[in-house]
């Protein structure tokens, strides 16, 4: 009995060194296309015809849809920043998900919005419109009031009310730079492939400065866990949604920000509202539709266009978020999970979903187990110090250098983040938030499986945020 | 002697440490390495800037206060800077435009087209572009002819920012075969020959009339509609009998923009479009007859309000707004139908726009013309659930006949909530 065990558990050290082995050379591949295409494309930014496309009569009209659900603190600063813009022809439609709060009557008082009735078909099934509310001087703002249906239900009557033929959603915590909605729309306007979905980047808003919705100064936060999430959304970002755009295998943009076509998402049914992550499981069923159909089409990233975001600063609230976010990765995967390992998905079915499934669903799980197999095989004689230590070493390393790639790849590009302190805080975080912050994200993650397995699979609301919009500078 | 499997991670976390330190090390150098460039090229505009006030003043161009070679490459950008800058203002652009041949900087990036790298090519087609530089007009229009479409997009731009007519004529030529291979080089031509303004207009015109291509007609007559060019009238009423629908819609368009003046007595050459088969023909005629304020047009405009297509009704009701005159009569007529998408339709346009208030309004003068099809229209309005608005005028309308009026109206069927409607 003991041999099995010490079989058992060596087998599971081999198996956890052998999936970890697998799982940093993907990213190693992902980190050299990102390289690559981050370099270039920051290049061709110099030159692009992005700006031209503003004075385009071709550039189509898009419909910008905010949902709100409790959002009094910051939904004036994000209608009034999505309001400036820099884009031909646009409509803005908030979606008043049944606040409990003063939302609406903030919207109605600071836009001086009138109640107005209008011709709307609910061809995507939501809970109840109760009104909706319109000023003929701000002619491209409409607000919806309806029950809480939650943000996907909230995004679906977006859509039913939206008149454009690309909506984009953007988190009401969230401010667009002005130029945004004109860079995401670069693909659909260059490519001659019929792009449904594109998304940008978004970058941690706390810290910096948002007056009349627009960031006026960029800095860093004092807490610890808003840098760790700066630190994490920029590898995320930069590195992660950029390789995966380069082999054409994106399964998930930002909900907090991102563009589709309308007619592709009414043709799979809109937001699935039961999907805790419905931002992701959207991308999947558009590339599951299209493959199956064997259409031609494209889901694209784009690193320049920017929506600076409000992140957790609690850890509770944090939790929250990242259990969520790993339920609706599972729900998603195991929603299409007929496109796994299925050769008439093409690469999408194998190779990006059996890596979403394989490293992403399964990774917290076999990380945490790994942790403990490790120690037992260390505890009983089983693995030598020398060894453990090193693959502890191996492990918080390569962790380390895909943080300060994160780090390198905004400092060679974008680089909005101007000063010595910034770049030392950054660099700094990303060798800490090894030890300790990315143990706790797996932890979370963990969690969360363990939710799905039992059947618990709600949304779990992050409060307190609208810190850094709502606050007076 | 250690195992294979130790020495296999041992050389791993190596690398892993190396290339941290490599990555650290290069972040720090590379910011660094900027700030002192930045700096320097701060620096070198500055003095650039002043001496080139000083070569512009002067009554000849002596550019040896400027000379810089490409090898000194922090001066070299630093002079292209204060150079570019200076050369969207019209007293200088010419000078300016001297001062890049004669120091070589035209010659630096047309060498630098014949370069391998897509991105070092385009980069330069740009900067030739930004120098305005009419000698390169040739080496640019062979860049049309590339494959990529970054660099076909890249010269159409540069072209029309040179404001070549030569350029222009190439462009043209070669429009159906670019529209075939680049989708971002039609759509670039749209925007960057809309911005050549009237400079362009007439070679544009030139070309539409010889031309048998509906989208190059369709296209010019796209392009100008951004600006009045009297000239071009006749071609645009031409064109308004086009056989393609593209052409027609965008004739319509064109219509109301070229010469306002003397489009709006020969407006009734619009009215037959408002029947066209294609809905965007029939749209599009209604808006330009609605932007001209064409009073005759109401009774056709009138009728797309039950047109099968939204974008028509939504756009007719718009229209039928802006013509103001003896338009509730309209509305009041059609809203007669039983067609209930079409009534929501006019409704929503109704409240969307003034027109609420004159019907309000109309209900405290019994006597008026319009009180009795104002009322009929509210009416209308109640038994479609279109309520929102006569509720707050009910509630804040400070004269007490408009009030009684309005629960009368509104005594209609019990309110439903908009999703119900639906």
């Amino acid at each position: 009995m003991k041999a099995f065990i010490s079989t058992a558990i060596i087998g599971f050290n081999y198996l956890v060194a052998f999936y970890y082995g697998m799982i940093n050379s993907v990213y190693t591949v992902l980190l050299s296309l990102a390289l690559v295409v981050v370099l270039a494309h920051i290049q061709r930014i110099r030159y692009s015809a992005v700006r031209e496309f503003r004075f385009s009569p071709e550039t189509p009209p898009v419909s910008v849809l905010i949902p709100a659900y409790n959002e009094s603190g910051v939904i004036v600063q994000a209608v009034t920043g999505a309001l400036q813009l820099d884009y031909p022809s646009f409509e803005l439609i908030v979606i008043n998900d049944g606040s409990r709060d003063d939302t609406l009557e903030k919207l109605i008082d600071t836009f001086g919005l009138k109640r107005i009735d209008l011709a709307y078909r609910s061809l995507l099934k939501t809970k109840p419109v109760r009104g909706f509310y319109y000023s003929p001087e701000r002619p491209n703002l409409l607000v919806i009031d309806k029950e809480n249906g939650g943000k996907a239900d909230a995004l679906n009557c977006g859509i039913n009310a939206a008149k454009s033929p690309y909506f984009a959603s953007v988190d009401a915590d969230s401010v667009l730079e002005r130029d945004a909605l004109i860079r995401l729309m670069a693909p659909i306007s260059q490519s001659t492939l019929p792009v449904v979905a594109c998304g940008g980047v978004v970058r941690v808003l706390n810290g910096t400065v948002v007056k009349d919705g627009i960031v006026q100064e960029i800095a860093l936060p004092r807490d610890t866990l808003s840098m760790f999430q700066i630190v994490e959304y920029l590898r995320a970002f930069l590195f992660g949604r950029v390789g995966w755009d380069a082999v054409n295998g994106l399964l998930i943009v930002s909900g907090t920000f991102s563009l589709f076509s309308k007619a592709a998402v009414m043709a799979v049914g809109g937001y699935d509202t039961r999907n805790v992550t419905e931002d992701m499981e959207l991308i999947v069923r558009l590339q599951r539709h299209y493959l199956t159909r064997r259409e031609r089409y494209i889901i694209r990233f784009i690193s320049d266009p920017i929506c600076w975001s409000e992140a957790p600063e609690s850890l509770k609230m944090l939790a929250r978020q990242r259990r969520r976010w790993h339920l609706g990765l599972i729900q998603s995967i195991m929603k299409h999970r007929v496109m796994l390992f299925n050769p008439a998905f093409g690469r999408m079915g194998l190779f990006v979903a059996p890596y979403y499934l394989l490293f992403e669903v399964f990774g917290p799980v076999i990380e945490v187990f790994g942790y403990a197999a490790v120690l037992l095989a260390l505890g009983l004689s089983l693995l030598s110090f020398e060894f453990f230590a090193l693959y502890v070493l191996l492990a918080i390393f390569y962790g380390v250098f895909l943080s300060i790639i994160g780090v390198f790849l905004e400092e060679i590009t974008y680089r909005r983040y101007p000063t010595w302190e910034h770049l030392f805080r950054l660099l700094t975080y990303a060798l800490i938030e090894n030890f300790g912050y990315r143990q706790l994200n797996s932890l979370w993650r963990f969690e969360a499986t363990f939710l799905y397995i039992f059947g618990r699979r709600r949304w779990e609301v992050v409060e307190g945020k609208g810190r850094y919009l709502s606050r007076p500078r | 002697m250690a195992s294979p499997i130790v020495i296999v991670l041992l050389v791993v976390i190596v690398l892993t440490v190396g290339a941290i330190t490599g990555f650290f090390a290069v972040t720090v150098f590379r910011r660094i390495n900027a700030r002192r460039r930045y700096q320097r090229l701060d620096r070198e505009r500055k003095v650039f800037r002043e001496a080139v006030a000083r070569v512009l003043a002067a009554p000849d161009l002596r550019l040896d206060e400027i000379r810089v070679s490409p090898r000194e490459k922090i001066r070299w950008q630093a002079l292209e800077d204060v150079l570019l800058d200076l050369i969207p203002k019209e007293e200088y652009r010419e000078r300016v435009k001297e001062i890049f041949r004669q120091l070589g900087y035209i010659a630096y990036y047309e060498n630098r087209l014949r370069r391998r790298s897509v991105i070092d090519r385009a980069a330069a087609i740009d900067r030739l572009g930004g120098m305005r530089s009419e000698a390169s007009v040739e080496h640019l229009i062979r860049m049309l002819d590339s494959k990529n479409s970054e660099l076909v997009s890249g010269a159409v731009r540069a072209i029309t920012r040179i404001r070549s007519m030569e350029g222009l004529r190439a462009i043209l030529e070669r429009l159906p075969a670019l529209r075939a291979t680049h989708l971002i080089a039609q759509k670039l031509v749209e925007a960057s020959l809309a911005k050549l303004g009237r400079d362009g207009a007439p070679v544009l015109l030139e070309h539409a009339r010889g031309s048998e291509d509906p989208e190059m007609v369709a296209l010019v007559l796209e392009v100008i509609s951004n600006f009045e060019f009297p000239e071009a009238l006749p071609f645009v009423i031409d064109r308004l009998r086009d056989g393609n629908p593209e052409v027609r819609a965008k004739a319509a368009k064109a219509f109301g923009k070229v010469d306002p003046r003397r489009a709006g007595p020969q407006a009734e050459l619009l009215l037959p479009m408002l029947e066209d088969p294609v809905w965007y023909v029939r749209l599009q005629a209604a808006k330009t007859l609605g932007s001209m304020k064409h009073t005759p047009a109401r009774a056709g405009v009138g009728r797309l309000l039950l047109d099968d297509k939204w974008q028509v009704r939504g756009t007719a009701a718009t229209a039928l707004v802006s013509i103001g005159e003896g338009v509730i009569d309209i509305f009041w007529q059609i809203l007669k139908q039983n067609d209930r998408y079409a009534n929501e339709s006019i409704c929503e346009e109704i409240g969307k726009t003034e027109l609420i208030r004159r019907l309000i309004d109309n209900l405290a003068v019994p006597a008026a013309a319009d009180h009795q099809k104002s009322r009929e229209v509210l009416e209308t309005m109640v038994s479609l659930r279109f309520t929102a608005q006569l509720e707050e005028a009910m509630a804040s309308d400070p004269r007490p006949h408009v009030r009684s009026e309005l629960a009368r109206i509104l005594e209609g069927p019990p309110a439903e909530t908009p999703s119900e409607r639906a």
